[in-house]
Formats: structure tokens, C-alpha cells, sequence
């Protein structure tokens, strides 16, 4: 009964899997942008300016530019203060971290117009301060003076990323650490070692700046000019260029490989077969998006482009049923 | 058939013989309905566990693309069906239930109606749960027998390797699971010793497995609602103490992580 659809998914007919026709994308429209409008809440606070204000933000801080971080930051203590003295019981370090988040996020609605989209910024921005966590895009983790960051047998963070990057293109192992100037014994201890400073990482910093530094890897100075024995190479495809520059095909071929998967399909190597975008340039160019995403954090247009990438996701799923014969339960009805 | 009209006296006003026969239908509908979407799902797992447990069987690696995307297809057709099981409901079962109340049918018989529907829907959900941990099991890798398989492996080729230079033997003393080099204690000369793909996965299955053998501790934490936080540190200290015997060459390192581990507990009792 399942003879196909499993003869599909156990690869006896992979030759089916080749012959998918290339996708030809249809849209080029951006989202429109929102401005960082406040709400019209209303604003108990007197020190606050009134509804309505349109505020400026330091774009580093993301703390409004009429008032100091310094008088803030002891606004935010008092009240954190006031907030502690009503608990009945003694809290953890976590819950008093919960607490005093909570303090400061209470008092930084009310200082800038009830507007969440540009706390959610303020919070990514502060979050290794607010919950001892760094977000990626916001240059929270400095590597200078910190021994987790120190290179690893002449290995630094950035070069481990780029050898993961050229990995990821399908760039043979020995032509990328003869390139980086490393043998394999050397290598493969790095390659254990920098997952361990990971995992000691409580901030998740390394992991963080590891991200940023992938979506920039393939312009490292050793390894850019090396070629890929199977995947297409980045330059010149005028899809990846697309991918990069037009957020619609990129949540297009989110959910198209989020569907091949759900059918027994190999997603990265759908979207190299039929787009030319190996794994490793789609993940770099996902990078971009969310750090862009978090830097310009707007939750309406979020959900625009999580439901457009669902519907994809789909209309895909719809397209391999039918090239797979259709769904198990497709004939019964209720 | 579903026992809607047994509590006549306390249900109140009667419900009209038109209105029964719908309810009853409706009802005999999503049964029969979800009843064959669960065969459906029941036929595909059957057919596809054996082919999943052969495919793990052929090969010691720890992830294998090949199983993951097999597994994955299977799963996204257990979704699809769960999928059409919840658009059903939503667009069959709720809106009917929405016009019994406004039709003023007798309350409590279009509550149990819902309920009645709402409990059926919930067992489809949990056989659906049930064979997808059923899927996953079969795929999953025996830590402890490829944990024996390495050990072997070691029997028999630590007394095996030899210098390149001179020829002397050069004792493995420990399981090496990354190229190292390794001097031959006679010529002095550094030889690149390579493991064996089976070697190179212990540290990969160390955790897991380290894990696997103090889960009872865990249990323990877990049965006592998390009241005791020794029970917890006890359980962790045990866990890693585990994690370095199976690779003691990571035990420093390990170590990191135990204490950023113990902290972030710490932090939260």
C-alpha cells in the first residue's frame, strides 16, 4: 500500500527526485516598512513626554535620547528595590533577575510610549545585562581580554566559522587546512576543542559571535578563493543574489525545504539541485536576515513573512504529495 | 450509542428526534473517520519500523542521513493525517457544536456531545504520539552496544600499529578518537596515527551514553517533584564523573562545563 511512498523516501527512485522542474519565483515585492511609531497607550507617568511623542533611540543602547541611561539605570533600581520589599518569600538569583527584568521593562514603557516592538528591540539589545544572554547583531560579546575568545592551537573564532563555512560549500577538507595552514591532527582537536569553550559559555556568546562571523565567512582571506568540488559556488548565481535581497524568496525557500523534508526529501540538497544554493551560503544569508530582523525588530512584519513562508511551505508540500502520488489519508473523507 | 440520552431528568428540556439523529451521526462520523485515519497511520509505521531498524542495524555511525530523512518523511506524513484530523475537527465538529447552541438544543447534551468528540480526538492524538515514539526508538542508536564494539576494536588494534620510519611497535594505551600524533619509543620519529570511524565516534556517544547509565539518578530527582536540590547535584556530579571515565582525555574540559552546569542550577534553587 505505502510501496511508493516509501520506495520514495528510501531512495529507489531518485531518479524522480532529479527531474523536479526549477521554481520559478514570482515575487519581488518587499514588506513596506514600519516606523517605530509609539503606541497610543495611555502614560500614567509624568516624567513621561505625553502620547503620541515620536521618540529617538540610541541605536547602540536602544535607550530613548530624552532621558541618560544613568538616570534610568537608578530609576530601575529604585523600582526593582520596591518591586523585592513586597515578595513574601526569599527568590532565587534567577527569580530576582526575573524581578528586576521585569522592573526594568515596566519602567521602560512608561519612559518611551508604551511602544513593545522597540522594547523587544531595547531587550535584545541589553539582553546579556537582563538575562545574561547575548543576541545576536547587537555587538554584545567583546572577545578582547577574554581567554574563552583566545585562538585555539592558532585557530581563532573567525577562522574556525570559515573552515565550518567552506566545509558546509563542499570544499575537500585537506584543500581548506592546507589553506588555513593546519594539519589534520591539529584540526581535529580544534574541532572538538571550540565546541567545548561553547558549552562553557553560560552567556552563549561564543555561539553568538560564531553566527556573526559565519554570515561574513566567505569573505575569510584564506579560505574565499577556494572552489567546491560538488556545490555550486556562490558567485554569479543570480539566485543567491535574490536570496540575499529579497526577503520573500528567502521565507520561499524556507518553507520549500521545510516541505521536502516533511516528504523524505533532502531540503539543502533540493534547493542546490534546483536553485544552485549549496547549504552553507543559504544558512550564511539566513544569518543576515535575522541579525536584520533583530536590529529593525517589528513584530507585525514578522508575522507577514512567518505566514507567507507557511503558505509556500504549503503550496511545496502540495507539490511534492502530488509527484510522490499524493498523501497516505488522502481518500478518506469525513 | 454514545450514551446522549441517558440522563434525561437532569439534562432538561428533550432534545428533538431531528436533532438527535444529526448528533448521533456527526458523532458516528468523526468516529469512524478518525478510526481510519489511525488504521492508515497504524499500516504505514508497521510497514516502515522494520525498514528503519534494518537501516540503523547496517551501520555504527551516530547520524545517518539517510535514516534521518526516511524518518522525517514518515513523520511528515503522520503530520499530514493529524493535520486533516484537526482541519475536520475544526471545520466540522466546531461549527456543529456551535449550532446546537444556537438552536437552543439542550445544553448539557451538546456539551457531551463536544466532550464525547473532544475525548476521541485525544486518544487519535495520542496513538499518533505512540508511533511516532515508536518510529523514533527504531532509529535510535544502541549506545551501549557500539560502546562494546569500540572496546573491542581497541582489543584488537591497540598492539597493532607500528612506526613508519623503523618499524617498532607503538602501543596504543588509550582509544584515540581524533588524529594524533604519536612518537614510536624507539626511533624517537612522530607518527600520524588516524582511528577508526567506530573510534572516532566515542566522543560523540560519551554523553549519551554517560547519561543513559545515571538516568535512575535523574529519575530520582525528578520522582521527588525536584525538592531536594542534592539529589540534582548528586545526579550531575555522578552523570560527568561517568562522562570522564568513558573519555578521560576530556575530563578537564568536562569539567568547565560541569561547574557552568552546577552554577546555572545553583542559580535557580
Amino acid at each position: 500500500m505505502f510501496k511508493k511512498f516509501l520506495n520514495n523516501i528510501l531512495g529507489n527512485d531518485a531518479d524522480q527526485q532529479k527531474q523536479q522542474e526549477p521554481v520559478v519565483n514570482p515575487f519581488q515585492q518587499q514588506a513596506a516598512r514600519h516606523d517605530n511609531e509609539a503606541d497610543d497607550d495611555d502614560n500614567d507617568d509624568d516624567n513621561v513626554p505625553v502620547q503620541g511623542t515620536q521618540y529617538q533611540f540610541d541605536p547602540h543602547t536602544q535607550h530613548g535620547t530624552h532621558y541618560t541611561k544613568d538616570a534610568f539605570d537608578a530609576a530601575a533600581n529604585r523600582h526593582y528595590e520596591e518591586m523585592l520589599a513586597n515578595q513574601d518569600e526569599a527568590l532565587s538569583e534567577n527569580e530576582k533577575r526575573n524581578l528586576k527584568r521585569e522592573a526594568v521593562t515596566q519602567l521602560y514603557l512608561q519612559w518611551n510610549g508604551h511602544n513593545y516592538d522597540q522594547l523587544v528591540q531595547f531587550e535584545m539589545a541589553n539582553s546579556l545585562e537582563l538575562t545574561g544572554y547575548a543576541t545576536q547583531g547587537f555587538n554584545q560579546v567583546k572577545e578582547e581580554g577574554n581567554p574563552l575568545y583566545e585562538p585555539i592551537h592558532g585557530i581563532s573564532l573567525y577562522d574556525y566559522a570559515g573552515i565550518a563555512h567552506a566545509m558546509a560549500q563542499g570544499v575537500p577538507e585537506e584543500t581548506i587546512l592546507k589553506a588555513i595552514g593546519i594539519e589534520k591532527a591539529v584540526w581535529e582537536e580544534v574541532n572538538i576543542l571550540w565546541p567545548e569553550r561553547m558549552k562553557e559559555d553560560a552567556s552563549f556568546g561564543i555561539m553568538t559571535k560564531y553566527g556573526e562571523y559565519f554570515a561574513t565567512a566567505g569573505q575569510h582571506p584564506k579560505l574565499a578563493h577556494l572552489k567546491s568540488g560538488a556545490a555550486a559556488t556562490a558567485e554569479g548565481n543570480p539566485n543567491l543574489e535574490q536570496l540575499k535581497t529579497d526577503r520573500y524568496f528567502y521565507e520561499e525557500l524556507c518553507g520549500a525545504r521545510t516541505a521536502a523534508y516533511e516528504y523524505g526529501l533532502d531540503g539543502a540538497q533540493w534547493i542546490l539541485e534546483n536553485f544552485g544554493i549549496n547549504l552553507s551560503d543559504f544558512q550564511a544569508v539566513a544569518m543576515d536576515w535575522m541579525t536584520a530582523q533583530n536590529q529593525q525588530f517589528n513584530s507585525s512584519e514578522i508575522q507577514h513573512y512567518m505566514d507567507y513562508q507557511l503558505q509556500k511551505q504549503k503550496e511545496y508540500s502540495e507539490k511534492f504529495a502530488k509527484e510522490q502520488g499524493g498523501n497516505i489519508a488522502d481518500d478518506i473523507a469525513f | 450509542m454514545f450514551g446522549l440520552f441517558s440522563n434525561k431528568k437532569e439534562a432538561g428540556d428533550p432534545v428533538s428526534p431531528e436533532w438527535a439523529q444529526q448528533i448521533h451521526e456527526t458523532q458516528d462520523r468523526w468516529f469512524t473517520f478518525l478510526q481510519k485515519l489511525e488504521e492508515r497511520v497504524e499500516a504505514l509505521c508497521l510497514a516502515a519500523i522494520p525498514e528503519l531498524k534494518a537501516m540503523r542495524s547496517s551501520t555504527d555511525s551516530i547520524y545517518e542521513a539517510n535514516i534521518g530523512q526516511v524518518w522525517s518523511g514518515i513523520r511528515g506524513q503522520i503530520n499530514q493525517v493529524q493535520e486533516k484530523a484537526r482541519e475536520t475537527e475544526e471545520q466540522k465538529i466546531r461549527p456543529f457544536y456551535r449550532q446546537l447552541k444556537n438552536a437552543g438544543v439542550n445544553y448539557a447534551v451538546a456539551l457531551q456531545f463536544i466532550e464525547t468528540c473532544s475525548e476521541r480526538y485525544r486518544r487519535f492524538e495520542d496513538s499518533c504520539h505512540s508511533w511516532q515514539d515508536q518510529l523514533e526508538a527504531a532509529t535510535k542508536q544502541d549506545h551501549e552496544a557500539l560502546y562494546q564494539k569500540i572496546l573491542e576494536e581497541h582489543e584488537q588494534v591497540k598492539n597493532q600499529f607500528s612506526c613508519q620510519q623503523c618499524g617498532a611497535p607503538i602501543y596504543l594505551e588509550k582509544i584515540y578518537f581524533t588524529t594524533s600524533y604519536l612518537q614510536c619509543p624507539a626511533c624517537r620519529t612522530q607518527n600520524t596515527y588516524e582511528p577508526s570511524t567506530l573510534a572516532k565516534s566515542l566522543n560523540w556517544i560519551a554523553r549519551d551514553l554517560a547519561e543513559e547509565r545515571t538516568a535512575h539518578l535523574l529519575d530520582a530527582y525528578r520522582k521527588d517533584a525536584g525538592q531536594d536540590a542534592d539529589l540534582y547535584r548528586h545526579y550531575l556530579r555522578s552523570m560527568f564523573d561517568e562522562w570522564n571515565r568513558i573519555v578521560p582525555d576530556m575530563a578537564a574540559s568536562n569539567e568547565k562545563f560541569y561547574q557552568r552546569q552546577l552554577d546555572d542550577f545553583n542559580r535557580s534553587v
